[in-house]
C-alpha cells in the first residue's frame, strides 16, 4: 500500500473507531497522550495495521516509539518494508 | 497514624530517593514531601478546612501524587476522579461529596466548571490548577492539621447494582491496615520498584502507592497500558521489581514473545520477583502463562473489592495445586461464608463472602441506607462486618474460591460496571424504546459489556452512534463493546427485562 494511501487509511480507521468528540486530530497527536486509544484501543489499531498491509510485525517492534501518531505508523512502515 | 506520616518518614529518611518515576518524570522524597506541603498551603488558602472533601480530577501523574498527599496534609479527605470522568459522573461526585475543592490541570477545567455549574447546592467548590504555579508563597501560612486516624481519608466511588455510583468511604486506619498485611505478604521493603498502569483513584491502584511510600521503595506509575511491550521494556529499563496486574494487562503481556527478529533491543524482566493480579477472576491457563513468560516472579492471585481493599491472597507457592483458588484471609481479619438466610455456612460450602476486619470501610459517604445493607458493627469499634455480594466456594482445608457476582454487576477490564447505570443513558436516546445491558465471556477484558436496543418504529442507530453517546456521559471502561438491535427483549411473565436470559430475537 501507498504511503499516502496507509496515511488516508489510518486516519480513517481512527476517526471511525476512537473519535467520540469533535477534535481536530493532526498526523502528529500521540494518540495515547490525547486519550484517543486506551490498551485495547491500541491492539486493535495493531489488528487493523496488520491487517492492511497483510504483515506481522514483531512484538518488541509494538511500542509507543513506532505506532503513536499516525506519522510515527508511516515511519515505522516504511522503514521495515525494506528489511 | 495518618496516611501522609508516611512521606514524612521516609523523606526524612531517605530525602535523596526518587520515589515516583512517571513518564520520564520524577521526584525524590524530599521534594515530594516539599510540593505536597505547599499545594495542602494552597488548599487551605483555598478555604480548606479539616474534613472537607477535595476532588483530584487528575491523571496518573507526579502531580497527582502530590494532591494525594497534599489534601491529607491540609486535613482534607481525598475524592478520586479518573482524567477521563465525563462532566455528568463528575457532577454526581461533587453534589455527592459536598466538595469543598477541585485539583486538576487547565485541560481539565472546562469539565470541572461544567459539573461544577450543575451542582444545585450554593457552595461552589474552589478550583486548584496544579499546573499553573501560584504567585503567593502559601507556606507561611500553612497550618499542620491533627486528624484522627478513624476520620475518613478517601472517598472511592463504584458502581452498585442500584442507583448512581457509590462513595466507598475509607479512614486512614481502614486503609493503613491493608497496607501493613499487603507489606507483609509481598515482603516488600525500600529495594522494591513497583510498576503501576493501574489508576490512583482505583483501590488498587492507590495501594500501589502507600505501600511504596510506606517501605520508601521507588513506584514507577504510568496512564494506562498503552502499547504493551513498553511495559515489558520499562520492567528492564528501571529494574522493576513489582508488578500490580489485572487479568487482562496479564492475557496483553504473557501473549508477547521476545523474538530476536525486532529491530529494537529484547528484553529479559528478569529483576520481577513478584506479579500480582486482583480486581477479576484469574483463569488458570492464564496464571499458566504468566508464570512461563516471566520466570523469576512469583504470581500473587488476590481478591478484595472497593469496600474492604483487599481480603484475601493465594500464596504463590499454593496455585499449582489450588489453580482456582485465591487464598486465605490477609492478616487480622475473618472470613466466612453465608447462605441466603445469613447463617454461617462450614467448610466446604457455596455461599456469599462475609469480611470482619478493620479493613472494612466507614460506609458509603452521604448514604446510611446503602450502607446499612452491607455493613454492619465488629466485635470492636473500629472493625466492620461487610457483605460482599461475592459469591465464594471455600474448600476444605479453608481456600477460597471465586464463584460470581451475587448481582448483575459485570467485571469488564477489572472494573465495575452496573447494567442499570447503562440502560439508564440508552433510555435517554430518542431512538431507543428499551434496552438491556449484560457481560459476556471474554478472553482478554474478562467480560465484555454487550447492549440490546430495540428501537422505536421507524428510527435508526448504529452502533458508533450509541457508543458516541455514551463516551460523552459515562466513562470509557463502561461503554458497551457491542451494541446489538434486536425486535425484542426477553421478559419475565410480569413483564420484567431478563438480564441473564441470552437469547433476544434478532432485528429483523
Amino acid at each position: 500500500m501507498h504511503a499516502d494511501d496507509l496515511r488516508e487509511n489510518l486516519r480513517d480507521f481512527i476517526a471511525k473507531n476512537f473519535m467520540y468528540t469533535e477534535r481536530a486530530v493532526s498526523d502528529d497527536t500521540s494518540l495515547l497522550e490525547s486519550g484517543l486509544i486506551d490498551s485495547t484501543g491500541a491492539m486493535e489499531l495493531i489488528t487493523h495495521i496488520e491487517t492492511t498491509l497483510g504483515r506481522t510485525f514483531a512484538d518488541s517492534d509494538l511500542v509507543a516509539a513506532n505506532l503513536d501518531s499516525i506519522d510515527r505508523i508511516l515511519t515505522f512502515v516504511g522503514r521495515t518494508a525494506s528489511d | 497514624m495518618t496516611l501522609d506520616e508516611s512521606l514524612q518518614r521516609a523523606a526524612q529518611r531517605r530525602g535523596d530517593k526518587v520515589a515516583v518515576v512517571c513518564h520520564g518524570d520524577s521526584i525524590t522524597y524530599a521534594d515530594l514531601r516539599d510540593h505536597s506541603m505547599q499545594l495542602a498551603a494552597r488548599l487551605q488558602a483555598a478555604g480548606v478546612v479539616t474534613g472537607d472533601r477535595v476532588v483530584i480530577l487528575l491523571p496518573n501523574s507526579i502531580e497527582a501524587v502530590e494532591s494525594i498527599f497534599g489534601v491529607w496534609l491540609a486535613g482534607g479527605v481525598l475524592v478520586f476522579a479518573d482524567a477521563d470522568t465525563p462532566a455528568a459522573s463528575l457532577a454526581h461526585r461533587l453534589e455527592n461529596s459536598g466538595a469543598a475543592a477541585i485539583v486538576t490541570t487547565t485541560t481539565r477545567l472546562g469539565v470541572a466548571t461544567t459539573a461544577a455549574a450543575a451542582r444545585p447546592t450554593n457552595r461552589k467548590p474552589a478550583m486548584v490548577l496544579i499546573d499553573v504555579a501560584d504567585p503567593t508563597d502559601h507556606l507561611a501560612t500553612f497550618r499542620p492539621q491533627t486528624v484522627d486516624d478513624h476520620a475518613p481519608a478517601a472517598i472511592i466511588y463504584t458502581s452498585g447494582s442500584t442507583g448512581l455510583p457509590k462513595g466507598v468511604t475509607h479512614s486512614h486506619h481502614s486503609i493503613s491496615t491493608v497496607v501493613r498485611a499487603v507489606t507483609g505478604y509481598l515482603e516488600h521493603d525500600e529495594h522494591d520498584v513497583v510498576l503501576s498502569v493501574l489508576p490512583l483513584a482505583f483501590g488498587y491502584g492507590l495501594l500501589q502507592l502507600l505501600v511504596t511510600v510506606q517501605c520508601g521503595g521507588r513506584l514507577v506509575l504510568r496512564r494506562g497500558v498503552g502499547f504493551p511491550f513498553d511495559l515489558v521494556n520499562l520492567i528492564d529499563s528501571e529494574s522493576v521489581t513489582g508488578l500490580a496486574a489485572v487479568p487482562t494487562l496479564l492475557v496483553m503481556l504473557s501473549d508477547l514473545d521476545t523474538d530476536t527478529t525486532s529491530t529494537s533491543s529484547t528484553s529479559s524482566t528478569s529483576t520481577l520477583r513478584y506479579i500480582t493480579s486482583a480486581a477479576a477472576a484469574l483463569p488458570a491457563s492464564l496464571a499458566r502463562r504468566v508464570c512461563a513468560r516471566f520466570p523469576s516472579a512469583r504470581l500473587f492471585a488476590m481478591h478484595g473489592q472497593t469496600e474492604c481493599l483487599r481480603t484475601t491472597f493465594m500464596p504463590p507457592e499454593e496455585l499449582a495445586s489450588r489453580p482456582t483458588s485465591v487464598g486465605r484471609g490477609i492478616d487480622g481479619i475473618d472470613l466466612w461464608l453465608e447462605d441466603g438466610d445469613g447463617q454461617r455456612l462450614a467448610a466446604p460450602a457455596i455461599g456469599e463472602l462475609v469480611v470482619r476486619g478493620d479493613n472494612v470501610m466507614l460506609g458509603y459517604w452521604n448514604d446510611t441506607r446503602a450502607t446499612s445493607e452491607v455493613v454492619s458493627p465488629g466485635r470492636t469499634p473500629h472493625e466492620r462486618t461487610l457483605r460482599t455480594g461475592d459469591l465464594f466456594r471455600v474448600d476444605a482445608d479453608g481456600f477460597f474460591h471465586f464463584v460470581s457476582r451475587t448481582d448483575d454487576i459485570i467485571k469488564t477490564r477489572g472494573e465495575k460496571v452496573a447494567p442499570h447505570e447503562i440502560e439508564m443513558h440508552l433510555a435517554n436516546l430518542e431512538a431507543v424504546a428499551e434496552a438491556r445491558v449484560f457481560g459476556v465471556p471474554d478472553d482478554l477484558l474478562g467480560e465484555a459489556v454487550v447492549a440490546e436496543i430495540v428501537l422505536r418504529e421507524g428510527q435508526t442507530l448504529t452502533q458508533a452512534e450509541v457508543q458516541r453517546h455514551l463516551r460523552m456521559t459515562i466513562e470509557p471502561v463502561k461503554v458497551p463493546k457491542i451494541v446489538q438491535f434486536v425486535d425484542a427483549l426477553p421478559k419475565s411473565t410480569n413483564g420484567k427485562v431478563l438480564r441473564r436470559a441470552q437469547n433476544s430475537q434478532p432485528a429483523s
